[in-house]
């Protein structure tokens, strides 16, 4: 049998393919301008937000890595600031800042304890 | 318009002048195509229109990598498959094999318009399994080559020239238990 001779074995109904185009052409009129798939639609609303998700968890493990290292209670960041806003007078000069004893320390001693000079040297 | 003027039109964005113009050129052709398949009418004007809407949807990623054509058959195959493995299994459901259902669609159609040995050639092709049958239909009805065939069931040249002789031995076969032996589809 000559493939191209083959002929359709069955009818269609009288006017079908026109009523066919008629009706196929309303897929496009009804879906109008929607014509962007739903992954097409999403896509870009999708890559904002999954921004925003790195972002965030980015800028929380930054602040992980940075806060954890000196962060305590509220008291003692309390202290902690008083600390650094006198570290000079704490850490820096308080060794430089002590005086040396006078003469005019010890009467002063003298005088304010009531302490006999005796006394001192009877309890060496 | 012609095929490279609808690619124009998806390329540009004009879907519905392109979506009209591939149902004037391919909606008829695809019908045939589908009702080989189905073997009904009534079937073949329901998966029809999901078929176009399924165009429809895909127009904007239509790229023109491959032909056009091949691309519709492509989509019109797979849906006419699908809805094959449908009806194979609702058949199953009730105790019945696809092909006997088809037999009995092919004795019970009025719009079928041919001869006894037709109809026998409709209920051998109805008996192949569903990717043979697409291989044959579209091999001896569409007379397509190997490569346009390839590019529209995704299979090799190779696998489909077994494919299709396995097919029709297997016609000859079905026709010669049924009196009809003195049909023979044309080799390879």
């Amino acid at each position: 049998m000559d493939r191209k001779k083959v002929k359709e074995t069955y009818r269609v109904p009288d006017g079908y393919f026109s009523d066919l185009r008629t009706r196929l052409y309303a897929i496009s009129e009804e879906a109008g301008q929607v014509q962007r798939s739903f992954m097409a639609t999403i896509a870009p609303y999708a890559a904002l937000a999954a921004c925003f998700v790195v972002m965030f968890i980015a800028g929380n493990a930054i602040l992980d890595r940075t806060v954890n290292e000196y962060a305590t209670d509220p008291e003692t960041e309390y202290y902690a600031a008083l600390l650094s806003s006198h570290s000079d007078y704490f850490y820096g000069e308080y060794d430089d800042m002590e005086e040396e004893v006078s003469e005019d320390d010890i009467i002063d001693y003298f005088i304010e304890t009531g302490t006999d000079i005796g006394e001192l040297i009877e309890g060496q | 318009m012609t095929d490279n003027e609808i690619l124009t039109s998806i390329r540009n964005g004009s879907y519905q002048e392109a979506f009209r113009s591939i149902v004037d050129n391919y909606s008829e052709r695809l019908y045939h195509h589908v009702r080989k398949f189905l073997c009904s009418h009534e079937e073949t004007d329901d998966l029809l229109q999901d078929i176009f809407i399924k165009v429809w949807h895909s127009l904007p990623s239509f790229r023109g990598e491959s032909q056009l054509f091949n691309w519709l058959y492509r989509i019109a195959t797979n849906e006419a498959l699908n809805h094959l493995r449908k009806m194979k299994i609702r058949s199953a459901l009730r105790f019945e094999s696809l092909e006997a259902v088809q037999a009995e669609m092919i004795d019970s159609d009025p719009w079928f318009d041919g001869d006894e040995v037709e109809k026998l050639l409709s209920k051998a092709i109805a008996s192949l399994p569903e990717k043979q049958r697409a291989v044959f239909l579209l091999r001896y009805y569409d007379d397509m080559e190997y490569g346009q065939i390839s590019q529209i069931l995704g299979t090799s040249e190779g696998a489909l020239k077994a494919s299709y002789h396995i097919a029709r031995k297997k016609i000859e076969q079905f026709l010669s238990e049924k009196d009809g032996s003195f049909f023979k589809p044309p080799a390879e």
